[in-house]
């Protein structure tokens, strides 16, 4: 659950920080100044909100299975592998002794 | 019980092919992918696990770079710096997923390679896609 809120967190901040650099390119266009590059803060915003979402990304997705077969097998006991149910026969003596 | 014992004795078993091993093994899906010759054992693979790991992988990358990609367009970066952003952003992915994993990392991959070199370039389309459709939304538009 944090990991979400972590992940919509830093995509809310990724679009703020775009709207309001499409703003900035408005207002530069608008009083006809020369545009050299974004203010630091939307900057900084950006790339802080990147690695909130890169984080959160890596916590949601980055899930693993041990590779090796015998970790896998470590907890099974032959009554659990060993079980064939549809093999199982009914038909024997017992149906006469025991009823 | 008995399965552990019966895998113990083909573990340490001479030089027995890989077609026997994989044949006498009971109904769990597997089959011997890595084989280490040197020793004569057989060391198994899970290759439904192998092929969750490199998914995950897969995933977690398409979806940083589509990421770095939207950060890319709304900084403005342009040409050579672009892909030098897409470059750091895959490192800074390897070195993400190598923290979170560092203690285990032999029991999910066979190497480190599959982490850090492996697919470098497989999220450079995505990467450019979202890049120049940023760029437009935000610089141009």
């Amino acid at each position: 659950m944090g990991q979400k809120i972590l992940l919509i967190i830093g995509l809310f901040a990724l679009a703020h920080a775009g709207y309001s650099a499409a703003q900035h390119r408005v207002y530069v266009r608008l009083t006809e100044q020369q545009f050299e590059h974004l203010p630091t803060d939307i900057i900084v915003q950006t790339l802080i909100a990147f690695l909130a979402c890169c984080i959160g990304t890596v916590q949601l997705f980055g899930k693993f299975k041990p590779i090796l077969i015998t970790a896998e097998w470590q907890n099974k006991t032959w009554d659990t592998i060993g079980n064939r149910p549809s093999f199982m026969t009914f038909n024997h003596r017992g149906r006469k002794l025991f009823h | 019980m008995l399965a552990s014992s019966e895998m113990q004795i083909r573990r340490t078993a001479g030089s027995r092919p890989i077609g026997q091993t994989g044949s006498s093994s009971t109904g769990i899906s597997a089959s011997p992918i890595g084989n280490d010759k040197r020793k004569h054992e057989s060391i198994l693979y899970s290759d439904a696990a192998v092929r969750f790991n490199e998914n995950s992988l897969e995933q977690c990358r398409t979806s940083v770079s589509a990421l770095s990609g939207c950060v890319a367009g709304i900084i403005g970066l342009t040409s050579y710096k672009g892909f030098l952003f897409y470059g750091f952003s895959m490192f800074l992915l390897s070195v993400l997923i190598f923290m979170f994993i560092r203690h285990e990392h032999r029991k999910f991959f066979t190497g480190l390679n599959h982490v850090f070199v492996n697919g470098f370039f497989n999220g450079l389309l995505t990467y450019v896609l979202f890049w120049t459709f940023l760029y437009g939304m935000v610089h141009v538009y």
